[in-house]
C-alpha cells in the first residue's frame, strides 16, 4: 500500500474522515483547554480540597462550566467508538458497492485483496487513532475530576477511557465493515451493525463478568468500603463451609434466609476485583475484542473476494 | 486465427429461475473488434461480466486469454480492460486521482497514456468526476482501461449514453488505440450504425442464445433485403433462405434473405443491399419469432 493510496482512501471517504477527525481534534482541544485553564487558575483544588472548595475561587461562575465540560466531555466518551466506528467503518466497501465504484476498482486491479487493504488499513487507522487520542484525553480528564485517584490502579471509568475506547473503536469499525462487504447497501449496514454492536456488547460483557466472578476476591460486606477504585462484581453468601453461593443457592439450603431470618454461620460477601489489577483486566478484555476485530476484518476480505459487483 | 474471448455451452441463471443466457457458444478471433448486439436482456451485459469474472457462470465455460475467469479470476482482469455500461468514477475525486488510484491498483499501468487521452478529449485533468457528463464520465472509463494495456478490451453498452460526437470520438480513441497495440475489443451496443464503421466482426445474441456470428464483411454479403410479408417471400425464397420479417420506418414491410441459400437453390438474387442494421433487426426478428414458436410448442406439449 502506498502513501498515495491512502490518501485517495481519506479523499474517497472525505465526509466520514472529515466528521470522525474534526470531533476528535474539537474534543482534544476543549477538554485540553478545560484541563488548563482548571491548572492555570488553580481550579483543580477545588476537587480535592474540601477546605478550598468552599472559597470564593471555587463558587465563581466559570468552575461549574468547567465542571459540566469537563463531564459532559468524558460523558460522550463511549459513545464516540459507536459512532466513529459505524460511520468510517460502514461505507468502506458498503458504498463502492452501492455506488458501483467497486466495480471500476475491481476491475483496474487483479488483487481484490490489495484494493481491501488499501482502502481499509487507513481508515481503521485514522479511527483507532482519533478514538485513542479520545480515551487518553478522558484519562486526564479523569484524573482532573478524581485527582486522589491512581488511575493505572483504578477501574473508576472503565472502558470509557484509555487503552479500551481506542479498541472498542476499531471492533464497531470492523463490524461494520463486514456488514458493508456482505449486504453491500449503507442504511441497513449501519442498522444491523449497530444491533450486531449491541449484541456483542452484551455477549462480551456477560463473559467477561462470567471469567471475573471466578477470579474475584471476597471480602465481607460489612467491611468492604464500595468505591470505584474496585471492580464491583456481586454480593453474595458465605455459608458455615466457606462455600460462596448466590442468594438462591443459600435460600435453597437455608429457607429461613427468605424471610430474612439470620442464619448462624452465613455471611454476606462482596465479590470485587481489586484496583490494582485494572491493566491486566484492560488488557485482556483489549486482546479479546481485538481477536473478535480480526475475525470481522477477515469475514468481510472473503466477502470482498467472492462477491460480485453491481 | 487464436481465439481470445470463448463461451461454450455458457449458459446463467439468475435466482434459479431466469435464464439470462442459455447455450451460448461463441468466439472471439484474436485482434478483431467485435459488436455484441442484441436487445435489452438479452444477456449482453451478463456475458461481459462472466468473461471478467464479475458472474459466475451456472453452466458450461468460458476462457478470457486462455483463462478460466471462474477458476483464475485475477489471470483474468489482467488480461482485460473493462469499461461497464454505468459510468462508475469516484464522484470526490479529480480525473488526476482516478489515474494515480488505477496506478496503485494495477502494476504496469500506463498513467501518462491515460492523462494523454483524458487530455485529448479535452476533459481536463483537475475536473472531478461529479463535474463530467455522463459521456465525458464514460470516456475517462474507457481511457483507464485503455491505459491498463490489456490485450482484451471488454466495453459494455457505452455507446447509447454518448452523443453523436461523442460517441464518435469514443469510437475513434478504441479503435486507434486496439489497432495501435494489436489488441482485442468486445463492444456491446445497440448503435448499429457506428459499429459498422468501427468493428469487424458482429455477434447478434437474442433471448439468451447466439442468432449470428460472422464478419461484418460477411454479414452484409450474405444477406439482401426484399420488400413484403414473411409469407410472400418464403414463397419466393425457400424457407431455408428467409431470416425474418420485420417493418419499415415507412411503406412496405422488409424481410431479410440469406443470399448464399438462394443462389445454391438457383433462384434469382431478388431484392437489394442490406444494411448492417437491417441484417441485425432480421435475426433478432428471427429470434423472437423462434422463442414465441418454442414457447407455444412448450405450452402445447404440456
Amino acid at each position: 500500500m502506498t502513501l498515495r493510496g491512502a490518501f485517495l482512501s481519506y479523499r474517497i471517504q472525505r465526509f466520514e474522515t472529515t466528521i470522525v477527525v474534526g470531533a476528535a481534534i474539537l474534543s482534544v482541544l476543549v477538554s485540553m483547554l478545560v484541563i488548563w485553564i482548571y491548572n492555570a487558575s488553580g481550579y483543580a483544588r477545588c476537587q480535592n480540597d474540601d477546605q478550598v472548595a468552599f472559597s470564593a475561587l471555587c463558587q465563581a461562575s466559570l468552575f461549574p462550566w468547567l465542571d459540566r465540560i469537563a463531564r459532559l466531555s468524558i460523558g460522550i466518551v463511549p459513545v464516540f467508538p459507536v459512532i466513529a466506528g459505524l460511520l468510517a467503518g460502514g461505507p468502506i466497501v458498503a458504498r463502492e458497492l452501492e455506488n458501483g465504484t467497486a466495480r471500476l476498482a475491481w476491475s483496474l486491479g487483479p488483487s481484490r485483496l490489495r484494493w481491501f487493504v488499501q482502502r481499509a488499513l487507513p481508515i481503521m487507522l485514522m479511527v483507532v487513532v482519533s478514538a485513542m487520542a479520545i480515551g487518553l484525553i478522558a484519562n486526564a480528564l479523569t484524573h482532573l475530576l478524581q485527582p486522589s485517584v491512581d488511575l493505572d490502579q483504578s477501574f473508576v471509568g472503565f472502558r470509557a477511557r484509555g487503552l479500551l475506547v481506542g479498541v472498542d473503536a476499531v471492533l464497531v469499525a470492523s463490524i461494520a465493515l463486514a456488514f458493508g462487504a456482505m449486504l453491500g447497501r449503507s442504511v441497513p449496514t449501519l442498522v444491523l451493525s449497530l444491533i450486531m454492536v449491541g449484541g456483542i456488547g452484551l455477549a462480551v460483557d456477560k463473559v467477561e463478568r462470567e471469567l471475573l466472578t471466578a477470579e474475584a476476591a471476597i471480602a465481607d460486606s460489612n467491611t468492604y468500603f464500595f468505591d470505584d477504585t474496585n471492580l464491583y462484581i456481586d454480593s453474595r453468601l458465605k455459608l458455615p463451609d466457606g462455600t460462596i453461593a448466590t442468594w438462591e443457592q443459600a435460600a435453597a439450603v437455608y429457607p429461613e434466609i427468605q424471610n430474612g431470618s439470620d442464619v448462624s454461620g452465613v455471611s454476606y460477601v462482596v465479590l470485587y476485583i481489586p484496583g490494582s489489577r485494572y491493566h491486566d483486566v484492560e488488557q485482556r478484555e483489549a486482546l479479546a475484542l481485538l481477536v473478535l476485530a480480526g475475525a470481522f476484518v477477515a469475514l468481510a476480505a472473503v466477502a470482498v473476494a467472492r462477491r460480485r459487483p453491481r | 486465427m487464436t481465439a481470445v474471448l470463448e463461451a461454450h455451452g455458457f449458459g446463467k441463471r439468475y435466482r434459479r429461475r431466469t435464464w439470462a443466457l442459455r447455450g451460448v457458444d461463441l468466439t472471439v478471433p484474436e485482434g478483431t473488434i467485435t459488436a455484441l448486439v442484441g436487445p435489452n436482456g438479452s444477456g449482453k451485459s451478463t456475458l461481459i461480466r462472466a468473461w471478467i469474472g464479475f458472474e459466475r457462470a451456472t453452466e458450461g465455460r468460458l476462457s478470457t486469454g486462455g483463462v478460466d475467469p471462474q477458476r483464475d479470476r485475477k489471470g483474468a482482469v489482467e488480461r482485460v480492460g473493462y469499461v461497464p455500461q454505468s459510468p462508475s468514477l469516484y464522484r470526490d475525486l479529480t480525473i488526476r486521482d482516478h489515474i494515480t488510484l488505477a496506478r496503485t491498483l494495477r502494476d504496469g499501468f500506463d498513467g501518462p497514456m491515460a492523462a494523454g487521452y483524458v487530455e485529448r478529449l479535452s476533459i481536463p485533468l483537475n475536473a472531478k468526476a461529479s463535474d463530467l457528463s455522463g459521456g465525458e464520465q464514460a470516456q475517462v472509463g474507457l481511457a483507464l482501461a485503455l491505459a491498463t494495456r490489456a490485450p482484451i478490451l471488454l466495453l459494455d453498452e457505452q455507446l447509447a449514453s454518448l452523443d453523436p460526437l461523442a460517441r464518435r470520438e469514443f469510437l475513434h480513441l478504441m479503435v486507434e488505440a486496439v489497432r495501435a497495440s494489436g489488441a482485442t475489443a468486445l463492444l456491446s451496443s445497440h448503435v448499429i450504425t457506428d459499429i459498422e464503421q468501427a468493428c469487424d466482426r458482429l455477434i447478434v445474441l437474442g433471448k439468451g442464445h447466439t442468432l449470428l456470428d460472422l464478419s461484418v464483411a460477411e454479414a452484409l454479403a450474405h444477406h439482401r433485403v426484399v420488400e413484403g410479408t414473411a409469407s410472400d417471400t418464403i414463397g419466393v425464397v425457400g424457407l431455408d433462405a428467409f431470416v425474418g420479417a420485420f417493418p419499415a420506418p415507412a411503406g412496405e414491410p422488409l424481410a431479410l434473405v440469406r443470399t448464399p441459400v438462394v443462389v445454391a437453390a438457383g433462384g434469382p438474387v431478388i431484392g437489394r443491399s442490406a444494411t448492417l442494421e437491417e441484417v441485425v433487426i432480421g435475426h433478432l426478428a428471427a429470434g423472437r419469432r423462434r422463442a414465441i414458436d418454442a414457447a407455444a410448442a412448450a405450452q402445447a406439449a404440456a
